[in-house]
């Protein structure tokens, strides 16, 4: 019996490794490729309202759409397929995978989990999707929240991800559902209206 | 020595029993999403997760049922259950591969299939038909005082400690669950005298086509149909009313009801053996359509706490009652699980209609539509009982 369940253990040891390596696989690749894209904005991100990346931004309000009709500056996901064969190491403290990483908000407050990523058509982030409220798993509601108002301190295992939001600013915030047609995105809001959905 | 041996010692290993089950249930609810959440898991991936566990919770109800009857044995069945649980936590806690989510998901779903229905025959056991009554009120206080500290326990360990240490928390409260089952064990003999009948198919026939047993478990469908889908709609509606208490409120919403259940349910065992099981049914049920009707009515997250009360009401008249009525059909029969299994499995049913059918209205139609549709619902269970419920009393 003893012998029976230590074989047992071993097996489920070795599908644990593979689990994370496969799950940790997926966001290091993507972070790798879109590291030299995205990390001059992340530095700017610290005032919402300022747009560094998106080029058609005039007013903080507006929304990036699903289908963007100005044209992409650059191609991201071109460099990284070209040459597949090549490695790049980035320091552990530059990168972190962030599906399932707490979300706080700016006094420290917890917003919630990182539960998905909306990107756009060249697979820039428009939005993370954030897990908040309720308790033991019930009344949460899943917010769709504007990727620029995200920073993430890959270094730091206290606090990986802030959202320069708070709770309250929260409150009416539509819940986002997968099957709905014009994505409902949280953006910042210099007028006191937090959320603005896109029609 | 006494204490653990004497003729009281069974009753209060059942009481503990159903303290430390109860305790150990709450983290295997929706806590299960939260947490493979935060071990980096996608939403897709625990959607399949948390389906393998319905289903075989489902698949499970009635087979399980069949083996419970069939076995003299129910503290062994129990034991094995509780094990289950262990083993199920312990795979959550340790390795959170696909693998071992999906094992520790159909562990829990088939064992908390043979657990329930083993406490009911136990019980059943214990008191004898006549004093059945005011041992599920019991049943009920424990079970209820086990779910509002292990909701308490695991939100706090959830969050001072980690999502992981509630699933250690819930392996180490098996231990206790398991120990209540030693006084337990003379039971066994005492259930090969009384309560095992040959079980023979056309006996079974006839238990299943009881018109009372059919009509409860309509009831129980419909009941669960309405009552499954609210506190999820109401905790969401909290959460985007008060974004910032949220927690602790949804917190209060959970545990208060179980406190009312923890006061009314021995009331209620006594009163379904004076006065009848109808009119406890009739409360049970006619308290969750006025309960849906409030909530669609109401939007302070403050003055909803009152009316979630009444789910305490409800759940206390349940809990008696679900076990007592089909002993009253089927108890003597050799098929008093199996009969158990069935009302489980079109509560299964109703559950599972209810949070798909309401979180489709609520996303088209808003929340107060839902919560009236979910009321009707409800309404309609209360009335089936009103025409269709017989007393199943024995007539004293």
């Amino acid at each position: 019996m003893t012998r029976g369940r230590a074989r047992r253990g071993g097996r489920w040891l070795m599908t644990a490794a593979l689990g994370a390596a496969l799950l940790h696989a997926a966001p290091a690749v993507a972070a790798e490729s879109s590291t030299p894209e995205t990390s001059p904005p992340t530095g700017a991100v610290e005032s919402p309202p300022a747009k560094p990346e998106t080029p058609a931004a005039p007013s903080a309000e507006t929304q990036p759409n699903a289908t963007p009709a100005v044209p992409p500056a650059a191609a991201p996901a071109e460099p990284a397929t070209a040459t597949p064969t090549d490695v790049e190491n980035v320091p552990a403290e530059e990168v972190t995978g962030i599906l399932g990483k707490k979300v706080f908000g700016v006094n420290g407050e917890n917003m919630g989990l990182m539960v998905d990523v909306i990107v756009d058509r060249d697979g820039r982030p428009l939005a993370a999707v954030v897990d908040f409220g309720g308790f033991l798993g019930v009344g949460s509601r899943k917010i769709a929240i504007d990727w620029r108002l995200l920073q993430f301190h890959p270094g730091d295992d206290k606090t990986p991800i802030v959202l320069g939001l708070d709770r309250a600013a929260l409150k009416a915030a539509p819940e986002f559902k997968p099957a709905m047609k014009p994505v409902a995105i949280v953006v910042a809001a210099p007028p006191p209206d937090p959320t603005d959905p896109v029609k | 020595m006494n204490r653990w041996t004497g003729p009281g010692a069974a009753g209060r290993g059942l009481d503990w029993l159903n303290l430390f089950v109860a305790n150990v249930q709450t983290g295997f609810g929706p806590f299960i999403a939260v947490y493979l959440t935060t071990r980096g898991w996608t939403q897709t991936g625990i959607g399949l997760a948390l389906t393998i566990g319905t289903v075989t919770a489902m698949v499970s109800q009635i087979p399980a049922g069949a083996l419970v009857d069939a076995t003299a044995r129910k503290t062994l069945v129990a034991g094995f259950s509780i094990a289950a649980f262990t083993m199920s936590a312990l795979l959550f806690a340790a390795t959170p591969g696909p693998l071992a989510v999906y094992c520790a998901e159909i562990l829990h779903g088939f064992s908390s299939c043979t657990l329930g229905p083993a406490i009911a025959a136990m019980s059943l056991a214990l008191a004898g038909r006549t004093a059945l009554g005011v041992r599920l009120g019991r049943n009920a206080r424990y079970g209820s005082i086990g779910n509002a500290v292990g909701a308490a326990l695991m939100g706090l360990c959830a969050y001072l400690l980690s999502t992981r240490s509630v699933f250690f928390l819930t392996a180490a409260l098996t231990l206790p669950a398991a120990f209540a089952l030693l006084p337990l064990r003379v039971l066994d003999r005492t259930m090969v005298v009384h309560y095992v009948m040959p079980a023979r198919v056309e006996r079974l026939r006839v238990v299943l086509w009881d018109r009372r047993l059919l009509v409860f478990a309509g009831c129980a469908l419909l009941f669960t149909c309405g009552n499954a889908a609210m506190l999820p709609i109401v905790s969401g509606a909290i959460t985007k009313h008060a974004p910032t208490e949220a927690g602790p409120m949804i917190a209060a919403f959970i545990v208060l009801p179980q406190l009312v259940v923890a006061l009314l349910s021995p009331t209620i065992g006594v009163w379904a053996q004076r006065h009848g099981r109808r009119p406890i049914l009739i409360l049970g049920l006619a308290a969750l359509p006025l309960r849906g009707c409030l909530f669609a009515g109401l939007v302070d997250p403050v003055l909803l706490l009152p009316v979630q009360l009444l789910d305490g009401l409800s759940a206390a008249c349940l809990a008696v009652l679900l076990p007592l009525i089909v002993s009253d059909v089927a108890g003597e029969s050799g098929h008093y699980t199996l009969a158990l299994g069935t009302v489980g499995f079109a509560m299964g049913i109703g559950a599972a209609v209810s949070t798909t059918a309401a979180g489709m209205i609520a996303d088209r139609f808003g929340d107060p539509a839902a919560l009236l549709l979910l009321a009707a619902v409800a309404l309609a269970a209360a009335l089936l009982a009103v025409v269709g419920m017989r007393e199943t009393a024995p007539a004293a």
